[in-house]
């Protein structure tokens, strides 16, 4: 079962995106802001982390750069959800690998979409040396 | 005058006469002298010749020419006369005569023996081969300083020039009387008299009176118009000094800083508003160019483009900054340049107007917060809204406990989002003046039961405790029923948005003599002491990281706060960090109707 973790301080965001996702068997654990996401990350390293920007305490962004710094060879994807109008603050993202964007409002439907073809990929590119 | 020109007349004449008996005195001794002498040179044989015995008294005759020659004779040494010529009239006075060779020429005066005139004789000797044979004697009478005839020839003389002396005194004082006329009304006119010789004198004087009174006429009409032009030049130098002074006074009243400079950048003008915003005192700026007086380096900078005017300086220029030390204050400084009035290609300087921009500045980033606040805020709910709807229309929506709960997140975000809206609109309303309060006798207790009910059965209050002690018998007040809900419902809100899980919310409301204190008290984060004067500012956000993840928007209290002024109330707030909040309103009561209250 491939857990994903969603970090954000809107707990409807978190609830919403928890109902999806546990409906189509992920494992979902959730966080409020970035100092517990790191928490949870270094108990239990996710397969993917979702993340909110703004954010008190720890923001998305100090979230991601630290985990760039701490977790070098991190395998797992960071997914930001950001939208449109905070595109002129996407310049830090590009010290970091293996993140995307989630355009906000956030279609759950999309997100769904997006993880399958995630995993499949992963899968599909971790066979051949299975 | 007279007299003294008389007496001054009669010394000439005393002295003229005078002098002419000296000379005829003088005369008469030469004549003496001479005469004797030249009998005492004749050879005595020629002088008495027998045939020839006239030649002496030929020689003597030339001299009754003479009015002073009295007598002329010879006698010999014992006084016997040998030849004698007489005037007519003169007797001759017996001399002795001293016959020492040193004493035979001299004079001696003598007195006539007849009428006792005073006589002046002059004597040589008569020699025949050097023996003395007599003497030669001449009389003469001693000439009188006053003679009748001479008294009637000054008589005479001095007749016409008594005569005279008033006549020309008379003819110099006719002439002399326009000068005194003309003295007198110079002096007149040296007051501001009359500009005329008022004569009419003829011949010289006239032309010189009519030439005058043509100068004078010009003169006066020359004056005339000077003084009318003096007048008018005092007129307008007035109304100069006083236009100055109204612009003067308007520059100085202006608001703004204004200074201006020449085109060589010095500043010509500077108003008093120079000093509170820029720091220099106006008279350390006047005179000086902008190297002298701005120590601030972008104004000077910005100033110093000024100062060699050239075609591409001549738009206008603006600048705006935070004065060093002073980072919170924003001052706009703009650049005009003068342009004459004659000739638009002719800067005549420049005008630079510095405005004190803080408040708009703080309005604007204020505004653009504002803006990204409320957009965030309208967004947050949108978000929920659209992935909720979205979650039923998926598989999970299936789910009958999901849909249940989708459709209640929707209903509350919705409500939310409405909220939020009708604070804006209230706000926009208010700020814009719109807004007109409709007071009505309300029943307070049922107001603020409604309102409270209404939030504690919504899912936000969930986890916390409501509680309301509102007397049954409070007092009824004259509200705006609508806007009051807003208020009570903002602090309510509040008192939940910033509670703890398993904290309350009490709603309380008290009779105090005549007013009415409504108290909405919370078990949340509270507000820091510093934070406190603030809470009631637009757009105000506390800066605690608890506060920031509750999304306020930072108009709740500022509208509750607009509304409970606009019903002459009070609100206030007492609040500690960590413990909770208080928000009491203050409302006077409605003024007792004994009539209708009692019958009701």
């Amino acid at each position: 079962m491939k857990r994903v973790l969603i970090v954000d301080d809107q707990p409807h965001v978190i609830r919403v995106l928890k109902l999806n996702l546990e409906t189509e068997g992920y494992q979902v654990d959730t966080a409020a802001n970035g100092h517990e996401a790191l928490q949870k990350i270094a108990a239990n390293e996710p397969d993917v982390l979702i993340t909110d920007i703004q954010m008190p305490g720890m923001s998305g962004q100090e979230l991601c750069q630290s985990i760039q710094a701490n977790m070098p060879t991190r395998k797992f994807l960071i997914l930001v959800m950001t939208s449109t109008t905070e595109r002129d603050q996407r310049d830090w993202v590009k010290t970091i690998t293996h993140l995307e964007f989630l355009e906000k409002p956030l279609s759950p439907r999309k997100l769904l979409t997006r993880l399958k073809q995630y995993f499949s990929n992963e899968t599909g590119l971790e066979n051949p040396h299975a | 005058m007279i007299a003294a020109s008389l007496i001054a007349i009669a010394v000439i004449l005393f002295l003229l006469v005078g002098r002419q008996a000296e000379s005829r005195r003088a005369q008469m001794r030469v004549q003496g002298l001479s005469t004797v002498r030249s009998i005492s040179g004749v050879p005595y044989e020629q002088l008495f010749p027998k045939e020839n015995a006239s030649s002496l008294l030929q020689a003597l005759l030339n001299l009754k020419g003479n009015p002073d020659f009295a007598y002329g004779l010879i006698a010999d040494t014992q006084g016997k006369q040998l030849g004698e010529v007489t005037a007519a009239g003169a007797l001759i006075p017996n001399a002795t005569m001293n016959v020492e060779p040193a004493a035979w020429y001299g004079e001696q005066s003598l007195v006539s023996p007849g009428d006792g005139r005073k006589l002046r004789e002059f004597y040589g000797p008569v020699l025949n081969k050097g023996a003395l044979q007599g003497f030669v004697r001449l009389g003469f009478f001693e000439p009188k300083t006053f003679n009748t005839e001479q008294v009637s020839f000054l008589s005479m003389l001095a007749l016409p020039v008594f005569l005279l002396v008033p006549l020309f005194y008379f003819l110099i004082r006719r002439e002399t009387k326009p000068l005194d006329k003309i003295s007198e009304q110079l002096q007149e006119i040296a007051s501001m008299g009359p500009a005329k010789i008022e004569l009419n004198p003829t011949g010289e004087m006239g032309n010189f009176v009519q030439n005058f009174n043509q100068f004078m006429q010009l003169t006066k009409q020359r004056i005339g118009d000077f003084e009318g032009e003096k007048m008018n030049m005092i007129a307008s130098n007035r109304m100069l000094a006083y236009k100055k002074d109204k612009m003067e006074t308007v520059l100085q009243a202006i608001p703004e800083a204004v200074l201006v400079m020449d085109d060589s950048g010095i500043v010509s003008f500077a108003n008093a508003k120079v000093e509170p915003l820029l720091g220099v005192s106006t008279d350390k700026v006047v005179g000086q160019n902008a190297e002298q007086w701005c120590d601030n380096p972008d104004v000077r900078k910005f100033l110093s483009r000024f100062q060699s005017q050239t075609q591409q300086k001549r738009r206008v220029e603006t600048l705006e900054y935070s004065p060093p030390n002073h980072a919170e204050r924003r001052i706009a400084a703009a650049a005009y340049p003068l342009f004459s009035s004659q000739d638009s290609n002719d800067t005549q300087g420049t005008l630079v107007v510095f405005r004190d921009i803080t408040q708009e500045h703080i309005a604007k980033n204020m505004g653009a917060e504002f803006v990204a606040q409320v957009s965030h805020e309208l967004k947050t709910p949108l978000n929920t809204l659209a992935m909720y709807s979205e979650t039923l229309l998926g598989d999970a929506g299936k789910n009958e406990a999901i849909r249940v709960e989708a459709i209640n997140v929707i209903h509350d975000e919705v409500e939310r989002m409405s909220t939020l809206i009708n604070n804006l609109l209230s706000i926009s309303k208010m700020e814009l003046g719109n807004i007109t309060l409709e007071r009505k006798l309300v029943r307070l207790v049922d107001l603020l039961k409604d309102t409270f009910d209404n939030l504690a059965q919504s899912d936000r209050g969930k986890d916390l405790k409501f509680i309301a002690k509102l007397p049954p018998d409070l007092a009824p007040v004259a509200l705006d029923k609508d806007l009051f809900r807003i208020a009570v419902n903002n602090l309510l809100t509040n008192a939940i948005k910033y509670n703890r899980p398993g904290g309350s919310v009490m709603l309380l409301a008290e009779e105090i003599d005549d007013q009415i204190v409504i108290r909405v008290r919370d078990t949340g984060i509270g507000i820091g002491p510093a934070e406190q004067s603030h809470v009631f500012e637009k757009f105000f956000r506390s800066s605690s990281p608890e506060a920031a993840g509750r999304g306020g928007h930072g108009l709740g209290l500022y509208l509750a706060r607009e509304i409970i002024e606009l019903h002459h109330g009070k609100i206030n707030v007492q609040s500690e960090l960590g413990k909770g909040t208080e928000f009491s309103i203050t409302i006077k009561k409605a003024p007792i109707r004994i009539n209708s209250g009692a019958t009701a």
